[in-house]
């Protein structure tokens, strides 16, 4: 059996724990109760767009520069990872040859 | 033969400006899988910062600290003989032009492996390369800036995937059940 | 037509939990981020279309979760692999003891690797289909794949040469 046969064989998944739609049910709230005391409906509207928007555009500035910076690191690993393998097939290539000619 | 000639006449200006990863894209006109890497200046920095602080990770910090640049060429290919190795010509003579002797060259069965260090000063190389020319992929890493022999060392040997964890409780084994159909890559 | 909230916890409470406790390689916080992710699914029902929809949902879901809180919490794994302690009496078949040393040698992956290779071979997703979730490119994908293949049939091979060695 190849690798992949056997990855998907060793990661077919596994059952959730028996209770686990029971906590999950349990946890969902029974009915959605919202009430909503109106003011003026555009205005609360603006205001609280306004509000979204204080919060969120810092916040994705944030996160766009963690998502760069995620990426990039992921980048470099796996430039370190292709460096690793490389090197050590020059290294078992050199012990083979070394074998060859004592 | 003539175009290679001038080639390599131009290029001790072209060394001082660094190797063009360009000229090397048509060694994977025939890939099947390419893979593309180029970190340099604030990419590099900013990749190591996102590093996190266990050992591995500070070793790796403090391995890519001082480095210029990071650039990783490597093409997958269906069957043998899909690509020239002639066509690395250009990239071992802008490392002859710009003082990276070959410190390892080691051929196999059809294969070849080399490896160039940069000369520099106060025990530290300048940079490491390495062409790796299998059959059936051809990998091109250059890696510009203070680097030392321990660190080539450590690249070529410690530095691996993370070692795996004992499972504390164990992975349960239970029955399995797969809802969606397998599919086709 | 509102979606059957329960029926798409039983359709997917398997894939989800799986996921995260493979990713995770902690139980209990796994079940905690998959039960999560289904009440985050919950409050936002309205805007799932079908129950593929909220497959793709859970799965997208349930993998940035993890990779979040892998990432918090820094659950690189430290120990040895020569220190994996031998599988329990009841996996003792062979073809068993092989697939739990390939778990364990895939949970030792690198963070995203870790992902996209469960998301292959668990998820049997395609390399385009793990791009567009993970939201990288698929010639990465595809990189991480062909790398961690390598790593893990190398491993594997050496772990299952000195088991023989010292049976």
């Amino acid at each position: 059996m190849n690798i992949e046969d056997r990855l998907r064989q060793a990661l077919e998944r596994e059952a959730a724990p028996a209770d686990f739609k029971r906590k999950v049910m349990q946890a969902v709230p029974a009915k959605k109760n919202v009430s909503l005391f109106w003011w003026n409906r555009r205005l609360s509207l603006a205001l609280a767009f306004a509000v979204v928007l204080a919060a969120v555009v810092p916040a994705v500035i944030v996160e766009n520069r963690h998502r760069r910076g995620i990426e990039a690191r992921d980048q470099l690993l796996t430039a370190l990872r292709v460096t690793n393998t490389t090197l050590r097939h020059t290294k078992q290539m050199i012990h083979r040859n070394t074998r060859r000619s004592s | 033969m003539k175009r290679f000639w001038l080639f390599a006449l131009a290029l001790p200006l072209a060394a001082q400006q660094g190797f063009d990863f360009k000229s090397l894209d048509k060694l994977g006109a025939n890939a099947k899988d390419v893979t593309n890497i180029t970190l340099e200046g604030d990419n590099l920095k900013l990749a190591s910062n996102f590093l996190g602080s266990d050992k591995d990770d500070q070793s790796l910090k403090s391995l890519v600290a001082n480095l210029k640049g990071i650039y990783v060429r490597s093409w997958e290919f269906e069957r043998d003989g899909m690509y020239n190795v002639a066509d690395l010509e250009p990239f071992r003579a802008y490392l002859k032009a710009s003082q990276w002797p070959k410190i390892v060259e080691v051929k196999e069965d059809g294969e070849l492996s080399e490896i160039f260090l940069k000369s520099s000063d106060a025990g530290k190389s300048g940079g490491v390369a390495v062409i790796s020319a299998e059959r059936r992929e051809l990998t091109i890493v250059y890696i510009e800036g203070p680097i030392s022999l321990a660190d080539v060392a450590k690249l070529s040997g410690s530095l691996d995937i993370p070692n795996p964890d004992v499972l504390k409780r164990g992975t349960g084994g239970a029955s399995k059940s797969n809802a969606n159909g397998k599919k086709d890559e | 037509m509102g979606l059957d909230f329960a029926r798409i916890v039983d359709d997917n409470q398997s894939m989800v939990v799986s996921l995260a406790k493979r990713y995770l390689r902690d139980p209990e916080t796994a079940e905690e981020i998959a039960q999560d992710v289904f009440l985050q699914l919950y409050r936002q029902l309205d805007r799932i279309e079908t129950p593929q929809h909220a497959t793709f949902w859970l799965r997208r879901a349930i993998c940035h979760r993890a990779i979040d809180e892998s990432r918090r919490r820094k659950l690189r794994p430290r120990v040895g692999l020569e220190n994996i302690p031998e599988p329990r009496a009841e996996a003792s078949a062979p073809d068993a003891m092989l697939n739990e040393r390939l778990r364990r040698l895939v949970s030792a992956l690198p963070d995203m690797p870790r992902m996209i290779v469960l998301l292959r071979y668990q998820e049997d997703l395609d390399p385009s289909e793990i791009a567009e979730l993970l939201e990288m490119p698929v010639s990465t994908v595809k990189s991480h794949l062909h790398r961690s293949l390598a790593v893990l049939r190398e491993k594997l091979g050496r772990a299952t040469a000195k088991q023989e060695a010292c049976s």
